[in-house]
């Protein structure tokens, strides 16, 4: 009964969506990465915050999350930018770690402010429900619509990244600052648009993931867990890898579910992290620090 | 001159005898039962249902002239919602205070931290508000159960399955103390009656997405699908079978299926599940009408479990006082052994470690934005809507 080939490509279909969402949910993680070579540990907050912003949006204004979602991408655009601004700038170039303690310390600002003002409830936003039937499989409307969502954003912005003069930028800071600014780049700039668009890649995919799953202000901690997943398993700084290890982790997390137990889907972030860092530390598509 | 004579005699025997009816047990010193109550903290909302019950049942002992012959007094502290302070403050009702009866805290945690100093004075305490098999397996004498035990929580849902002649039953539960009890309870009882049982497994507290797990259940064909949840997993739970569509005909959803934000949450998605539930103002137990009008009564607002479950408990340690005929302690444990009764809450009987073997859940199903009870059959407001309809043909 578990071995039917319709089964599995029900599976495949279904690990393929949650993928599409974890690649969304690590790219602005992997794009600051890239150019800063920092962790962000607040992005996971970042994508709540977004999160919280739709489903504000959705309860008191009655606007479909897809409408408020560009909104919030917006503000959490300009949140980045001014963290980036009067926060970052002053720590990066200095200690690589305490970059990495301020962002932690934000992290668990923004999780503590948000109990406080959110509460500890958990939202959902339960607009879309039921399913489609396409050529035999069962497509969860929610799902599919939150996939295809995040494939477009995510094509966007490799889209913007690889021929918009901004984007040129920002490839060009993450591949080499220094030599980025005697080819006339504005590195600062670059910056504050990198991690504005980091928030705003994290809210949306918070939005899209508040119409599947439900949360509360501490579901970013565990998003985040999956995003580091996804670009160690991908590569760190690679948007092409990150895609692959995010579609790696959500099939392995469906298989490992059904299969085995729940339980287990929630540890092939970690399983899969492990078997990387063993056999190809660098990460699938990741190329090595020399 | 004369009539007014009279007139006033007659004024001054009725007045005797209303005295005598009302409080025959005037003039003697009062018994005394003692409890702490979070009147404020985190538990202070719920724990007021608790209050008021007692309170409750205090005045209709002493309408009913009395405990043996006696009037009934309550004193009561606040204990912050905090298990700590609840034994200390238990300490004091038994030492300082020298009550003559002690009746339980709200929640189980205080209980369990109260029990730990009844125990010690050997003070019976019936626990109206107290869950968890564990603590009951301390070996403790005189704490006393009232509440419905886990190991009776979902056992209805079988009987109802079977009823229907379905075949199949997949358990998903959160990996909680109290359903490590009551889903293998329930598990058991399916297999032994006949119904197959092709899924059971534990979540952790906090999953969110239960889809793969469900899609699992669908490929193996349960007919049953018992979700042992409370708010919000009950919600997602049915909002997930829904998503992969997969039709149970017959989807519990839990304790946590029971409350009215289960339907604000799903709407007309909550059509056809089943719940379970400790109480219902409409259960046809003895009394339980007169109980929930006088409640209404005195407090302007419906009674809860909470409040019907102290009750219930009350009439239990009442009963078991008369049983005894003193307040002496072991007496009265030796009563509350022994007695099997109905109170407004449902049945009562313990085994010998004093906890509760003979109240159940009930089990109700949404019909129409309502609950109408199910199981068990005595108390029943409406028939089982049963098989439910595949998702695909509800509109």
């Amino acid at each position: 009964m578990l071995w039917e080939p319709v089964l599995w490509g029900q599976l495949l279909i279904h690990g393929v969506m949650l993928g599409g969402l974890y690649g969304l949910l690590a790219l602005g993680l992997n794009l600051v990465f890239g150019v800063m070579r920092v962790i962000n540990f607040a992005h996971g907050e970042l994508v709540m915050l977004g999160a919280f912003l739709t489903f504000w949006g959705y309860t008191a204004l009655g606007l479909h999350p897809l409408v408020a979602l560009p909104f919030s991408a917006a503000v959490l655009f300009g949140v980045g930018w001014a963290l980036q601004r009067f926060l970052m700038e002053r720590v990066l170039g200095g200690q690589p770690m305490a970059a990495l303690l301020v962002t932690f310390g934000l992290s668990l600002i923004i999780i503590n402010v948000g109990l406080l003002v959110f509460g500890a409830d958990i939202r959902s936003i339960p607009l879309v429900s039921g399913s489609l039937r396409v050529a035999g499989f069962v497509i969860p409307k929610a799902r599919g619509l939150a996939f295809l969502t995040a494939m477009a954003l995510t094509v966007a912005t490799v889209a913007f990244l690889r021929w918009t003069a901004l984007g040129r930028a920002i490839r060009a800071t993450a591949q080499h600052p220094e030599v980025a600014i005697t080819c006339g780049v504005d590195v600062r700039r670059t910056r504050l648009v990198t991690f504005g668009l980091g928030a705003a890649l994290g809210a949306a995919a918070g939005s899209l993931i508040m119409l599947i799953l439900p949360m509360d202000p501490q579901s970013g901690s565990l998003l985040i867990l999956k995003a580091f997943a996804v670009i160690i398993v991908g590569g760190l700084g690679s948007v092409a890898g990150g895609l692959l290890g995010a579609l790696v982790l959500g099939i392995a997390e469906v298989f490992g579910s059904f299969f085995i137990a729940t339980v287990f889907g929630e540890v092939m972030a970690y399983v899969l992290m492990l078997l990387v860092l063993l056999v190809r530390p660098a990460g699938l598509l990741g190329i090595a620090e020399r | 001159m004369r009539t007014r004579w009279y007139a006033l005699v007659a004024v001054a025997a009725l007045a005797a005898l209303a005295a005598g009816t009302l409080s025959p047990a005037s003039g003697q010193n009062p018994i005394v039962v003692g409890a702490s109550i979070s009147q404020t903290g985190r538990l202070a909302v719920t724990a007021t249902y608790v209050l008021q019950a007692y309170q409750l049942w205090v005045d209709d002992v002493n309408a009913k002239g009395g405990l043996l012959g006696r009037p009934v007094t309550l004193k009561v502290y606040d204990d912050k919602s905090d298990p700590g302070t609840g034994a200390k403050l238990y300490e004091k009702l038994i030492v300082d205070d020298k009550v003559d009866l002690v009746a339980g805290p709200y929640s189980t945690p205080v209980s369990a931290a109260a029990s730990t100093v009844t125990e010690k004075y050997k003070k019976v305490m019936v626990a109206p508000m107290a869950a968890g098999d564990a603590l009951w397996k301390r070996g403790y004498r005189y704490l006393i159960q009232t509440l419905t035990p886990s190991s009776l929580y979902y056992i209805g849902v079988v009987d109802l399955a079977l009823e229907r002649g379905l075949k199949t039953i997949a358990f998903m539960s959160e990996d909680s103390e109290a359903l490590r009890v009551a889903t293998p309870a329930a598990a058991d009882l399916a297999q032994k009656k006949g119904l197959k049982v092709v899924h059971n497994e534990y979540f952790p507290r906090g999953t969110t997405d239960f889809s793969a797990m469900l899609m699992r259940i669908k490929a193996l064909g349960a007919d049953v699908l018992v979700c042992g949840c409370y708010e919000p997993e009950s919600v997602l739970s049915v909002r997930q079978s829904k998503e992969i569509d997969y039709s149970p005909r017959l989807l519990f959803a839990g304790h946590g299926a029971a409350v009215p934000e289960f339907y604000k949450a799903l709407g007309k998605d909550a059509e056809f599940v089943l719940a379970s539930d400790h109480w219902d103002s409409r259960m046809k137990t003895p009394g339980n009408a007169e109980f929930v009008e006088r409640f209404k009564k005195k407090y302007g607002r419906e009674p809860n479990y909470h409040a019907a479950g102290t009750y219930g408990g009350m009439q239990v340690f009442e009963a078991g006082v008369r049983k005894a005929g003193s307040l002496d302690q072991d007496k009265i444990r030796q009563a509350l052994g022994e007695l099997d009764l109905v109170t407004i809450f449902g049945r009562y009987k313990v085994s010998e470690t004093g906890g509760q073997i003979a109240k159940t859940s009930i089990i109700v199903q949404w019909q129409g934005g309502k609950k109408e009870i199910l199981w068990p059959g005595e108390t029943a407001t409406a028939k089982a809507m049963l098989p439910a309809p595949p998702w695909a043909e509800r509109r």
